[in-house]
Formats: structure tokens, sequence, C-alpha cells
């Protein structure tokens, strides 16, 4: 639950205003909104990694400034957009970090943890062998952002904050993306809130959307009322071209698994 | 090729085990003028001379090269090194001012170390009290609030140095360069204490250190208490190099090139990288010690201009390497 949020990066200068929300696990959120609207800033909010400036956050009635680093990340955790460059370091062992929230300073990996992180590997198309060879900072855009998939499904959070997912990812790897968010969501009841620029995949995949602008939400609802032609006029400044299927010149493209119960 | 341990490193570190031991023993039957004398030293010669210096090499060495890979860490930049948060500049401004001002009217024999401690401890606060009040937060504002205050020490040191009669000079700038000579078992049992606490320390929190390498908010979203420990690594840093500036002056390039000696063969955590790397660095001091007996018999060149000849060619190899940068 998020009450009367207010935050930024300079005192003075808030980048969100007063923001309210309250979700459940299980719900699928998309933020929307232009470029400098808050999403981020929103989200970086929620870990606490840009604290508060005003008002309150709170997982489970436990306000998240004030837990414990360890207890906060496997309450919440985040995939960030554009991530720093880390040092380089085999694949496997950068996934393992995962982890850290649940084993703690020192201990090594017992054969259970190991067989997770194989299993995780395998689930996001990581080779094995590679895994162990190969460094992070060889990686491809796609391919460092599926390790990242990787590393927060390890790290398994209750609430899952996934900053524009969808980056760097060609369309299998996007429904291989989109099938774990439902499954997240659906199956393992965890919340996962996405900032998210591609509308199609808000309208199919979240149950609600949130439209940002200036810090502020804008519309809050279902997918279809949300994100209606005047509204994202409004937001945007500029009309998107809607289209149904059958308007559509020549071929259209979508991602598989994006209509729910297609595919998966 | 077999996981973390692939065959190059195993023939890596058998030959740098080959190296060290082999610095050792030529330490050993090598005297101060850098003659050979095949194992007939006395053994007052052995217990009173060379084995304090070896061992003060390896642990000089060792505290360098973990001071050198936690900043490197936390920096997330192979390029940074032991001295960048200006405690090298704070020690040696330490002691220009001693050797110019206070060892003629103070007979202290351990003037020179505690001068140095003193002038690290110095910059060490100026810099942590500077980064405060311009109220810059995150690591990498302390490499610049660093660099600018360890220019003005040094500036301050040789203005010191210019003014001053030029007989006195030669005691101070040798000291500057670094050297392990005329050095007892007491500066040995100060360091020893410091290296067994840091590497016990960091070898602790080596998994907080692999964090770290991911980035500050990578660190922090995974559960990292992200300020508590920069203060923690930045602590141990200047503490290690602190004590190994005070106990025999500024040798450059060990802590940056020892952890990198490490990193161009393995990508490990830090469990593995914070051992090797001491052990790297406890290799090249005593080297660069045993070097510059043989290259100026009798008159030793201070072991900071063989590490810093040396490293600087090292640093071009591993900026061509490419592996260190992450560029390929």
């Amino acid at each position: 639950m998020v009450e009367n949020l207010r935050c930024g990066f300079f005192p003075g200068r808030p980048v969100i205003h007063s923001l309210s929300l309250e979700a459940a696990g299980g719900e699928i959120i998309g933020l929307v909104g232009p470029n400098g609207s808050g999403k981020s800033t929103l989200l970086r909010c929620l870990t606490n990694w840009l604290p508060a400036t005003s008002g309150k956050i709170l997982i489970d009635g436990r306000e998240v400034g004030a837990m414990p680093s360890r207890d906060r990340a496997r309450a919440i955790g985040m995939l960030v957009q554009n991530p720093e460059h880390p040092v380089p370091m085999p694949v496997r062992e950068f996934i393992s970090l995962g982890y850290f929230s649940r084993r703690g300073w020192f201990g090594g990996e017992s054969p259970l943890d190991r067989d997770a992180v194989d299993r995780t590997m395998q689930r996001f198309g990581l080779d094995l062998k590679a895994g162990v060879n190969c460094r992070v900072d060889q990686l491809s855009g796609g391919e460092f952002q599926r390790v990242r998939l990787a590393q927060i499904h390890l790290q398994d959070p209750s609430i899952l904050l996934l900053d524009e997912p969808t980056s760097f990812l060609d369309w299998p790897f996007q429904s291989m993306l989109i099938r774990f968010v439902r499954e997240k969501a659906r199956q393992e009841k965890r919340l996962v809130v996405m900032a998210i620029h591609d509308l199609n995949i808000a309208m199919a995949l979240c149950d609600r959307v949130l439209m940002l602008r200036d810090g502020s939400v804008l519309a809050d609802g279902p997918p279809k009322d949300v994100l209606r032609e005047d509204l994202l006029q409004k937001v945007f400044g500029h009309p998107p071209a809607i289209h149904t299927i059958s308007h559509f010149p020549g071929r259209f493209f979508s991602t598989p698994g994006l209509a729910e119960g297609e595919g998966s | 090729m077999n996981g973390p341990f692939p065959r190059k490193a195993v023939v890596a570190v058998v030959a740098g085990g080959g190296v060290l031991v082999l610095t050792i023993v030529a330490s050993l039957m090598t005297d101060a003028s850098g003659r050979w004398d095949g194992g007939g030293a006395s053994p007052q010669i052995l217990q009173q001379l060379r084995i304090p210096r070896l061992i003060l090499g390896i642990v000089v060495g060792g505290q360098l090269a973990i001071a050198g890979l936690l900043l490197q860490t936390l920096f997330r930049n192979p390029l940074a090194e032991p001295y960048i948060l200006g405690v090298s500049s704070g020690a040696s401004l330490g002691n220009v001012l001693w050797t110019l001002f206070l060892a003629p009217l103070i007979p202290w024999r351990f003037g020179m170390e505690i001068s140095g401690a003193l002038g690290a401890l110095l910059a060490v606060l100026i810099v942590i009290r500077a980064g405060r009040a311009i109220g810059l937060g995150d690591s990498p504002s302390f490499i610049l609030v660093g660099v600018a205050v360890g220019a003005g020490l040094h500036a301050l040191a040789a203005l010191f140095l210019v003014q001053a009669d030029p007989n006195r000079i030669r005691d101070a700038l040798v000291w500057l360069m670094g050297s392990l000579a005329y050095k007892s078992w007491l500066t040995v049992w100060a360091c020893l204490p410091v290296l067994a606490a840091a590497l016990a320390i960091s070898m602790f929190y080596s998994r907080g250190l692999d964090l770290l390498g991911l980035g500050e908010e990578s660190a922090h979203d995974l559960g990292l208490d992200v300020p508590r420990m920069r203060m923690l690594t930045i602590g141990v840093a200047v503490v290690l190099a602190g004590s190994a500036t005070a106990a025999v002056g500024v040798v450059g390039f060990v802590g940056l090139m020892a952890p990198n000696l490490i990193r161009l063969h393995f990508s490990i955590s830090h469990r593995w990288m914070i051992p090797l790397s001491a052990i790297a660095g406890g290799t090249l001091v005593p080297m660069a010690d045993l070097l510059s007996r043989y290259l100026a018999p009798g008159r030793e060149i201070p072991i900071g201009i063989l590490t810093s000849i040396a490293g600087s060619a090292f640093f071009l190899i591993i900026l061509r390497s490419g592996r260190v940068t992450g560029r390929h």
C-alpha cells in the first residue's frame, strides 16, 4: 500500500506528488505514461532506493524504509531499466547472487540451491555450461536481460517491479517474459508492477493500468478503461493509431502468448 | 573447460606460486648490496635483517593488493588503486614535515612511520569531511574528492621539499618512493595484525563485495545495505593502505596490478579474489625489493620506482587486453 507518496532526486523538487495506491498479490499492474512521467522514479521509490520525502509505503503493514535490507529484498525486488555495467563475473555467479537475501553472508551453495540455479537458467534459455565459462560483460543486451530475469526469479520477492522488462528481448523471449509474469501473478500470487511503453502488452497482460503524468496518477483502472484514445491523447499529446486486426493492412504480427490462454 | 578453474588458470597459480617461492629463497640468499651469498649469511643477519625485510614485503604487498581490490570493486573500475583516496599524499606530507622540521629536534626512531600514519589519517578525514560537506553521497564522488584532496596535499609536500635544505631532502625522497631497507620486526608486527584483520573482514563480507560489483542500485535491490557496505569497504581499504604507506612509504601500482594479474586469468568471486590478490601483491613487493638490490648494488633503488615502472607498462597491457575494462 502506498499512501500520499512524495519523492524525487533533489529536495524541494519532487518527481512523484502525493501518490496513493493499494494493490494485492496476484495482480499485474502496468504503469503507462510518457518519458519523464515518473514511472521509474516511482518504482525506485518503492524499493527505497530513493527514500520517500513524505508519505508511506507499507508491505503487509511494514514500512519499507524501516525494514532490514534483506527482509526488504525478500518482500520487494526490481528489474531496473538501465543497470550499471557489472564487473566481469561468470553468468552463473551473477544469477546466484539473487539468493543473497535468503542465504546471507557466508554459507556456500547447497545442492538444492545449485539445482534451483540450474533449473532457473534452463527456464530462461541459458546454457548451463556457458554460464560457468561466460562472463556477464560478454553478453548481448537480450542475453543480459534474461540473466537478470533469472536472478530476480531466484530472489523471488513477493512484489516484483519490472522497469521496461521487454526492452532488448526478441519476440520469442518477449513471450517467455509474458508467461513468466503471468505465472508469477496467477500461480504464485505475486504482485507484479511493470513500467511499460508497449501499449499492446499493457492491454493484454495487465489487470490494471495506472496512467502517470508529471508524477501523479491521471487514471487507474482496467486497461480497457484507461488506454482510451482521449486519455492517451491528453497524456501523450498525440493520438495513437488504433487498429483492429481487420483494418490492418497486410499482415499483423503479435507476440505469441500475449492473449491470455493462448499458447501457454 | 572445467568450471571457474580452467587449465590456464591452474598453470597461472602454479607459476605464481613458483615465483613466490623463488623470490623468498633468493631474498634470503642475497645481501643488502645485491650479492648472492648462497645461504652463507649468519643466522643473526637472517633473523634480524633479511627475514623481517622479506616478511614485511609480503605483508605490505598483501595489504596494498586487498586495498586495491576493495576500491576497484567499490568503484567498479579496475584501474582504481589504494592511493586514490589521498592516503599516499597525506602520508607523504606527514613524512616530509617530519624529516624537515621535527626529525632534527626529536631523535625518535619511528618518527617516519608515525608521521606517515598521521598524514594518511588526516587525508582520509579531509576526504570524508569534504565529501559530506559537498553533499556527495555515492561512491564515484569519493574518487573525485580523493583526487582533489590528494593533489592539494601532494602540492603542499612538494612546496616544503623545494624550500628545504637539499641535504635533508634525500631521506624524505627515498621514503616517498618506498623502501624495505632497515626495517625491523617491530614494523612487521605493526602491519601483520592489520593484514590479518582486513583479510578476515573482507572474506566474511565477500558476498557483499560480489553484490557491490553489480552496481549500487542492483546491490540494494538484492538486499545489501549499501551505505554500510560502502563505509566498511572504504574503511578497510584506507586502514590497509595507510598502514602500508606508514610502514614502507609509497609503493605505487602494486594495489592496481595484483588484483588485475588475477583477473587476467580468472573470473571469480571475491572469496577467491581476495586471497589470490593478496598472494600476488605479496609476491610483487619482495620481487621489486630483490630487483632493487641487484640493479644498484649498495645503493638500493627505492622499490616504489621499480613497481611504478613495471606498473605503468602493465597498465597499458591490461588496457590493451580489454579484459578488465569489459571492452572486446
